[in-house]
């Protein structure tokens, strides 16, 4: 209905592509403040992991057992473990661990997501065909127990960790980047690249990978999460990241568990931050993935118009309606 | 930008005409439309979708409203059926009459009254307008439902004779059939069929033959020549097409950004365009009449930025007759004749016309 | 056998093109399903700086003719040769040099172009992919001088897709299409989809850029106005063959095909008092067969009201008729 035009003044443009930024950060506050709390969180999980040497007041493996099982105080804001390491520090290293991991793991599920979904799609007919019908097979296995065959198989450790997790993200999320990669392939633009004669490696990189960018960025917010809860599954059943090494979910389970009744900040702690932590990254990617889609179609809205007319002269017909659009 | 008073409307101010003697449609249309203002808003900018248009449908007659992109033909066919999504439409001021009744301020549930049933509307994309899922006889007989008690069997028997109507061969299979298995000159019979299942007053049909071959075009439009002048409908044309308005309207709104800068009959616009625009659209198409080698002649420039418009005249970046008034003053519609209208300061283009 | 000039100098030469798609196997059955002939048995050359348009309605092939001497689709029978070599069964990094000499102008100003690139990397892509260029400077240099060509600002180089209008966008798409400097250029409906006063200004661009540098255009639209006015020579298709072929001129004074006859009928001008005098022509009736199930004989025998036994029983052959005007019918 209208279009887009241009204005014939050059400076205009660098102008509106900061705009771009703040005008995204805005729309996140005002139309989706329960996302802008996430994004708060994932911040915060984030600066935490980078800077948790700074912040932590002591190492993660600090033994000090004449201060075991204290309860939080002012010393020890999340009190102290059984032999006596500071909770608080452990948890802010156990951020630092999963924000490795949850990003490692990701990227290489997102990275292998990409490349069989990309190519599948692109290529279609029978390698398409036999890719997917092996994406299939391994899909038809519980998560679990490839886990815990990859773990007896691999052993335990950061690495095996972040290994297993991003194949097993990686190929189950191929099939969301093959859709989008589908429709991407439909678009003239890269027809009119094939008869550019450009070759297959630029056609996908150049025109498919951009174009398939947004469900992507989607996918990387729920695979973190994600990653972050499998990975504390792991170390709750023993078979991810083993001791002194603190894991949230190493926490919850070793420490949290045996002292239950005894110390229960122990379980508390690193359940809630665990909670946080995937509240945060589930919230943000929901509405990342609200604003970056409908926006693109230009909004809906209810057909019911309710018409606002200014006060005229003559007597208004009786039934007419107040105004009752809201302004975006 | 505001119009000024183009509440002169011919048919609500008789001392305006020459002629003493109004013909009964004239003085009594079946839709008026007054100072129609229709936006978008999205984000902090504002879109002038129809900017203060006014006009009148009489009863029989075929009334073409010819456009671009941007000019506004379609969302003032939204806006008489309320159609416009809100937010981020709205309907800032005007009224529509039909009948004399104010659409404008209906309910919901009137104005859901009036659609389908008394004003039709038939779109431009017949292949994407059909529900793919139901068959002919479920969506024919959708507004027959809607609006009317029919009897059961006589709503299949009505189904039968609206598709006969709009000439499909073999109705009686082809009822049971679905949009898919219908080519798109067809599927676009069986919409018209769908708007013509309560027998409506008006009918507008926007874009109707735009995605059809032109076989096909002159079948449909044809068709909808022949049934309104048997129903005795009124039809509001919208296109982009002048050979279609050419042979098929009696008179043509000519709109661009969002107002009406030209109205007249068929034979005063066409043989006597007195806007620039006008005069470039006809200049600027290719005519099967001309001799080869002329070149040909397109308004240079861009459609304006409906939501940043430039002051005064909206064509005047574009216009080749502009002069220093056109950029500060928007020129209201003047009367040249009965029924043709101008909205420009420039009185005679023949005088410039070689420049 | 349809132009009198000596084909030497034609640049493109299509021999009984045929271009035909199996519809999907059935689910236990061996055999297609059914063939689609899109194309079947299409002849005719293009003279260097020549325009020749191909029209006609849905489903009468004249796209899949485009894509065909483009490579872009397999070609079931017949021969492409451009500009002397015959380009039918060419593969690989032969037919990647090829695509250097002729490309494509596409009808959706929108989707033609990739939204996530600036303008500067749409239009100067063929000069990566063919190597044209040896550093950043020569190639903002190459693409801001196509930019001039096509009437765009240098300027907005930096700009992306959605910041142009229509008109504007189908320039860059111009744009792109010259970088490589083709010898020929197929427009798939390069104006349908673009405003009438914006239309005018992108013939008239493509009128001054064949002048410019002798361009070759294989023009295929649907619209006979802009196509009698840009093209030298015009040739009609229905379901997949020719049925008419002539000089523009010609053809639209003198239509002998009755389909080419039914067309021009049905083109509303934009003229009331010609249209009122015009001899009310009944419009052709009913509706392009499908291309599984084509008619036997000649395609058009159902619709045409001319038609007799021999035309249900023999498909006609393109003859001419005149000097350079050719029609498939038996009336001839």
């Amino acid at each position: 209905m209208h279009e887009a035009l241009v204005q014939n003044t050059p400076a205009a443009a660098p102008a509106r592509r900061r705009g771009k930024r703040f005008e995204f950060m805005g729309r996140l506050f005002r139309e989706r403040p329960l996302g802008a709390v996430g994004a708060m969180i994932c911040l915060l999980l984030l600066l935490t992991g980078v800077f948790a040497d700074v912040i932590a007041p002591a190492g993660y493996n600090a033994i000090n057992p004449i201060d075991r099982l204290q309860a939080p105080s002012a010393e020890y804001w999340f009190g102290t473990d059984q032999i006596g390491r500071d909770v608080f520090s452990r948890i802010v290293h156990g951020a630092q661990l999963s924000v490795i991991v949850a990003f490692a793991a990701t990227t290489l599920s997102i990275f292998i997501s990409v490349v069989i979904g990309v190519t599948s799609s692109y290529f279609g007919g029978r390698f398409d065909m036999y890719t997917q019908r092996l994406v299939d097979g391994w899909m038809c296995f519980p998560d679990l127990i490839l886990l815990i065959v990859a773990v007896s198989v691999l052993g335990p450790g950061i690495w095996q960790v972040i290994l297993i997790l991003g194949l097993l993200f990686g190929i189950a999320g191929s099939r969301i980047v093959r859709s989008a990669g589908l429709s991407a392939k439909e678009n003239v633009f890269v027809h009119a690249a094939r008869s550019m004669g450009a070759s297959t490696l630029r056609i996908l990189l150049r025109h498919i990978l951009p174009n398939v960018m947004a469900p992507i960025i989607v996918l990387y917010t729920t695979r973190l999460a994600a990653v972050i809860l499998a990975e504390s599954g792991l170390s709750f059943l023993g078979l991810g990241i083993p001791p002194p090494t603190p894991s949230w979910g190493g926490m919850l389970s070793l420490d949290g568990r045996s002292y239950m009744f005894q110390a229960p900040w122990l379980a508390i702690i690193p359940g809630v931050a665990l909670t946080l932590a995937v509240f945060g990254i589930n919230m943000f990617g929901d509405a990342l993935r609200d604003l970056l889609d409908p926006r693109m179609r230009g909004g809906g809205g209810r057909y019911v118009a309710q018409v606002r007319r200014k006060p005229k002269a003559e007597p208004a017909p009786v039934n007419a309606q107040p105004t009752s659009s809201t302004e975006v | 930008m505001s119009e000024s008073n183009l509440a002169v409307d011919t048919t609500s101010d008789p001392a305006t005409l020459d002629s003493t003697a109004l013909a009964p449609d004239k003085a009594n249309p079946l839709l008026r439309v007054s100072n129609l203002k229709t936006v978008f808003r999205q984000g902090d900018s504002t879109v002038n979708a129809v900017n203060g248009v006014s006009f009148d449908v009489r009863r029989g007659e075929t009334l073409a409203i010819v456009g671009e992109s941007g000019s506004g033909k379609s969302v003032t066919a939204m806006s008489i059926l309320r159609l416009i999504p809100s937010p981020p439409g709205e309907i800032t001021e005007g009224e529509i009459e039909f009948d004399g009744r104010d659409l404008l301020g209906m309910s919901d549930e009137e104005i859901r009254r009036i659609r389908g049933n008394e004003i039709a509307m038939i779109f431009q994309e017949p292949m994407t307008s059909l529900n793919p899922v139901l068959s002919v006889k479920r969506q024919l007989s959708e507004p027959m439902e809607v609006h009317r008690k029919v009897a059961r069997k006589g709503v299949l028997k009505r189904c039968i004779d609206l598709l006969r109507q709009v000439r499909i061969s073999d109705p009686e299979s082809r009822v049971n059939a679905y949009p898919h298995q219908f080519s798109g000159g067809m599927r676009q019979r069986v919409m018209i069929a769908m708007g013509l299942a309560c027998e409506p007053r008006l009918i507008i049909a926007d874009e109707p033959t735009t995605a059809l071959d032109v076989t096909v075009q002159a079948q449909i439009l044809e068709l909808l020549k022949d049934l309104t002048r048997e129903h005795g409908s009124s039809m509001i044309l919208i296109t982009h097409d002048l050979g279609v308005v050419a042979r098929y309207a009696d008179r043509i709104n000519v709109m661009y950004a969002g107002k009406i800068v030209e109205r007249g009959t068929a034979l005063e616009i066409f043989g006597n365009p007195r806007h620039p625009y006008t005069l470039g659209l006809m200049e600027s198409m290719p005519s099967l009449n001309a001799e080869t080698g002329t070149r040909l002649r397109p308004i240079e420039g861009q459609p304006p930025d409906l939501s940043d418009p430039p002051p005064g005249c909206p064509f005047h970046p574009r216009c080749r007759f502009a002069v220093e008034r056109c950029k500060q003053e928007m020129p209201p519609l003047e009367q040249l004749s009965e029924e043709h209208w101008k909205a420009c300061w420039v009185e005679d283009l023949n005088a410039k016309r070689q420049s | 056998m349809q132009n009198a000039n000596p084909k030497a100098n034609a640049l493109l030469e299509v021999n009984d093109l045929k271009v035909h798609f199996d519809l999907p196997r059935r689910l236990l059955s061996r055999d297609p399903a059914g063939t689609v002939k899109a194309v079947d048995g299409v002849s005719f050359s293009v003279q260097r700086g020549e325009t020749l348009g191909v029209v006609g309605e849905s489903g009468c092939g004249k796209s899949t003719t485009g894509l065909a001497v483009l490579r872009m689709v397999d070609i079931s029978g017949g021969s492409v040769i451009l500009d002397g070599q015959d380009i039918t069964t060419v593969k690989g990094e032969p037919l990647r040099l090829l695509r250097r000499k002729m490309q494509m102008i596409y009808q959706d100003p929108f989707g033609a172009l990739d939204p996530r690139m600036r303008v500067l990397d749409i239009i100067g892509e063929p000069l990566l992919v063919h190597k044209l260029v040896r550093n950043k400077a020569e190639y903002r240099k190459e693409v801001l001088e196509v930019m001039d060509l096509v009437g765009l600002n240098p300027k907005m180089a930096e700009r992306y897709p959605h910041e142009f209008s229509g008109g504007q966008r189908q320039r860059i798409g111009i744009a792109r299409a010259l970088a490589a400097r083709p010898e020929l250029i197929i427009c798939d409906e390069p104006v349908s989809a673009l405003d009438v006063s914006i239309q005018a200004q992108i013939i008239n661009l493509l009128e001054d850029l064949q002048k410019k540098l002798g361009l070759t255009y294989l023009f295929i639209a649907h619209d006979l106005a802009v196509v009698r006015h840009i093209c030298d020579r015009v040739m009609v298709m229905y379901l997949g063959h020719v049925v008419e072929i002539a000089d523009s001129e010609e053809l639209y004074k003198n239509p002998q095909h009755p389909y080419t006859q039914a067309l021009l009928a049905a083109i509303p001008i934009p003229d009331p008092r010609a249209e009122v005098q015009r001899a009310v022509e009944p419009t052709l009736k009913g509706e392009v067969p499908s291309p599984v199930n084509p008619p036997s004989g000649c395609p058009f025998h159902p619709r045409c009201k001319h038609a007799s036994e021999v035309c249900k029983q023999q498909a006609p052959q393109l003859a001419a008729t005149g000097d350079r005007h050719a029609v498939s019918c038996h009336l001839y």
